[in-house]
């Protein structure tokens, strides 16, 4: 990931679901990590005009989708939203968007922007 | 997941129909118990909620497993059980009877589908007429009317509702195969939806756990559909209190309001006083399909094991019991101090596989409530019938004994229930007449004693009728005397085609059960013991085996022969002297301590060519069956030990005079003596009756 003032983009792949859900939170919880310590570097560097960045999550390659990978997504964007990060995800196949709106976490999704612009 | 959803999802529900049957058979029996303890005056609303979870359960299953024509009367059943538990209509006791006869059509149904057999749709009709007769009569209100919608196949109103759902569910939810987006289509199913989410966090996101469930739903519905038609979609998701369901009567559009968590939502009063903690269906199946689930983080306190798979294991520990016999009696003749190691691992093993059997035989344990409970109702029943105040009261219900003995008690303790219901207990006029409470009670104690069950069927009735039994007896040609003491007296109703009954109902009278009382009884083992009292009541103790499948029992030699006589039968054993033995009526008999004593010699029963003949050179074990006494002859006393049980019928054929067999430590076989067959067979030798054939011979 690049500077944290551009919008960085994460491409996901495989499968999002139940029975391999941990793998996927570890890769997520590795780029998190990556991106905090290079906001805390640009923080003590002051090399950052403005705090944060924003990252996209690209779903273009994500192969499966279910109620669990709904709520890691959904939990994903909110809790970088409360790390100062403006993330949100992309390219999501019509079928999964379907899936992500009926299951109502695209409110989720809201509430996180809402929570992140009033901050 | 409806029917048509395991067929889109090409799941065949077939193979799972013996767990619905299972299932279903524990809800009806609970509904009974419940149904058969409620107070009509004042209901337990626990206990309603109970009866209404059962039905419900039913349905939902029924429905899912393609048995619609199960969710008619259940659906009926479940209109009228709301409506009480809601106090919308009070509860009577003809609602008890009328939940009872719905139970059963029910369990008819469900037995015409388990055997593929086909059940009285009449019977079916007649009932559902009965409970659609009393949701009409009490659906005067507006909101009773509303309920003829729910009937399935009824004509439905057009009743549209806004509703808020919020639906909160375990954790484990996702882990269990639950998949919520199928209940949030068939949500869309009903009307017009709108779903939001909310996660709720855990503060350090480090302790988030992908395969948990943070998330709470609320949907907004527009639909006709009843609360009850909503239940049932997420019946296998949502226990009561995770499920709340409000009618919206705001108008115009707005935000869905997200659900309330704070971790879950608050929950609505009225879903509080119902809250109790619902069993699901189906949960601890491990092998249904992902969408039945199964609760991953709940204490399981027991799985469910087929019967056949139990007596299996069992076997092959009694056959690991004999093996580690045979490998003790090498060991026997090894020299103790220069293979110290292989006779203390020896030692170690057999306590093993002591404590194996231990363990593997309380498998077959079950709790003596499997019988009792069916006596609830069959006394609420025969007492209406018969005119008479009855309370049946019930200890020792948790008792355990051999599941072989529950399957073949179960006659035996209903014939001696019946018996005291119909001529053991007087009418209401008697019995106060007699300065008694109105009230008979019937009651049915279990315990457990010396490595025995003591069952006893207790009344306050009148007692047994000693001279009235001993006028049958002398009418039937018994042998019977005023000398009698009253306990042989007793003895006599066990004669076959004994009673004193004026006259023959279809409750009992026919005198064709009391022997066949007996004889049940003493098949497994067992006694039974009679004590009464005029005016007081009577008690009959039925004394049983802890188990069928071991046997504690002394090992005798009989020439080249052992035999292992059951040490519950032996009174004691004795060398007797030359003055002792007398002939009597052509029977030899031993005079111990002033009682003559009939001589049963085993090497004659078993037509055996060697062994002692002259009694003063065997041993005599005395054994008592029933109150009769016989001095067993055998060659010598060998050893005490617990042995294994093994069919004669099913591995050889029936031999007359055994119980079964057992497999030495040497590896040879030994007959588990039948005691009161062998005296039996005795008695027909001695007075010329006929004989068995092969195993007994003429005595010379």
């Amino acid at each position: 990931m690049g500077n944290t003032n551009e919008t960085s983009f994460l491409a996901l792949g495989g499968e999002w679901v139940i029975t391999v859900i941990n793998q996927q939170l570890q890769c997520l919880m590795g780029h998190r990590k990556t991106m905090l310590s290079e906001m805390a570097c640009d923080a003590r560097e002051g090399t950052s005009a403005a705090p944060g960045g924003a990252v996209t999550l690209d779903m273009s390659r994500v192969e499966a989708l279910d109620a669990s990978g709904c709520q890691l997504l959904a939990s994903f964007v909110q809790v970088m939203r409360r790390d100062g990060v403006k993330a949100g995800v992309a390219e999501m196949p019509a079928s999964f968007s379907e899936l992500f709106e009926s299951l109502g976490y695209h409110r989720v999704l809201q509430a996180a922007d809402q929570a992140y612009e009033d901050a | 997941m409806t029917t048509a959803n395991a067929k889109a999802a090409n799941i065949d529900l077939n193979q799972f129909n013996g767990v619905f049957f299972e299932e279903c058979s524990e809800h009806l029996e609970e509904m009974e118990r419940v149904l058969l303890s409620l107070d009509d005056a004042a209901p337990d609303p626990d206990a309603l909620n109970a009866i209404f979870r059962a039905a419900h359960s039913i349905k939902g299953g029924a429905g899912i497993f393609g048995f619609e024509d199960m969710t008619v009367v259940t659906h009926l059943l479940e209109s009228l059980l709301d409506r009480v538990r809601n106090h919308q209509i009070p509860y009577s006791s003809a609602m008890t009877d009328l939940f009872l006869e719905a139970g059963d059509v029910v369990a008819m149904q469900l037995a015409g589908h388990r055997e593929g057999k086909p059940f009285s749709a009449e019977n079916v009709e007649q009932v559902s007429l009965k409970l659609q007769r009393l949701l009409d009569a009490v659906g005067a209100s507006g909101e009773a009317a509303g309920s003829g919608a729910d009937a399935p196949g009824a004509m439905r109103q057009t009743v549209i509702r806004r509703l808020e759902i919020l639906f909160t569910p375990d954790r484990d939810i996702f882990q269990r195969g639950v998949r919520v987006e199928n209940l949030v289509e068939e949500l869309k199913e009903l009307g017009e939806l709108q779903t939001s989410a909310t996660v709720s966090l855990p503060e350090d996101f480090a302790a988030f756990d992908p395969e948990a469930c943070y998330t709470s739903w609320c949907f907004s519905l527009t639909t006709e559909a009843s609360d009850n038609d909503i239940r049932d979609i997420f019946i296998f998701a949502a226990e009561e209190e995770q499920l709340v369901i409000r009618e919206v009567r705001d108008e115009g559009e707005g935000e869905l309001p997200p659900p309330d968590v704070a971790g879950r939502p608050a929950v609505e009063e009225e879903s509080l006083s119902s809250q109790v903690h619902g069993r699901r269906a189906y949960d601890r199946d491990e092998t249904a399909p992902g969408a039945f689930g199964r609760r991953s983080g709940e204490n399981e306190s027991s799985i469910r094991v087929s019967v056949s798979k139990a007596d299996q294991l069992i076997n092959q520990v009694g056959e690991l019991v004999i093996t580690q016999a045979m490998l003790s009696q090498v060991a026997a003749s090894i020299d103790p101090v220069l293979h110290e190691t292989l006779h203390r691992s020896l030692l170690q093993l057999e306590r093993n596989t002591r404590d194996l059997q231990r363990s593997v035989m309380s498998i077959r344990l079950v709790p003596i409530s499997l019988v009792f409970n069916r006596f609830p109702r069959m006394v609420r029943e025969l007492a209406a019938k018969l005119g008479k105040q009855v309370e049946l009261r019930m200890t020792g219900e948790g008792t355990e004994l051999d599941r072989g003995l529950i399957e073949k008690i179960t006659d035996p303790l209903t014939h001696l229930v019946r018996n005291c219901l119909d001529h053991g207990l007087e009418s209401t006029e008697a019995r106060v007449a007699a300065a008694k409470g109105p009230v008979g009670t019937i009651t049915l104690k279990a315990s457990q004693m010396g490595g025995r069950i003591i069952i006893d069927v207790i009344d306050d009735g009148a007692g047994l009728n000693r001279e009235k039994i001993l006028r049958k007896a002398v009418e039937r040609g018994i042998p019977a005397s005023d000398a009698m003491s009253n306990e042989e007296v007793w003895q006599l109703i066990f004669a076959p085609g004994f009673s004193t009954a004026e006259t023959v109902t279809d409750i009992s009278g026919r005198g064709v059960g009391m022997d066949v009382v007996l004889r049940n009884v003493q098949a497994l083992g067992g006694r039974i013991q009679i004590e009464s009292e005029p005016g007081a009541g009577t008690r009959i103790t039925i004394s049983l085996p802890l188990t069928l499948a071991i046997l504690d029992g002394l090992s005798v030699g009989v020439g080249d022969h052992r035999f292992i006589l059951p040490l519950n039968a032996i009174v004691e054993s004795l060398q007797p002297k030359k003055e002792a033995v007398k002939t009597l009526n052509g029977m030899q008999v031993v005079n111990v301590r002033g009682e003559y004593i009939p001589i049963l010699p085993l090497r004659e029963l078993f037509n055996l060519h060697n062994g002692v003949t002259d009694p003063c050179s065997g041993i005599f074990v005395l054994v008592n069956v029933e109150g009769e006494q016989a001095a067993i002859m055998v060659d010598s006393l060998l050893d005490e030990h617990q042995v294994v049980i093994k069919s004669l019928e099913e591995n050889y054929r029936k031999v007359p005079g055994a119980a079964g067999a057992t497999i030495l430590g040497d590896g040879k076989v030994a007959l588990i003596l039948d005691v009161p067959a062998l005296l039996q067979i005795w008695k027909n030798r001695t007075y010329g009756r006929e004989c068995p054939a092969g195993e007994v011979t003429t005595n010379e």
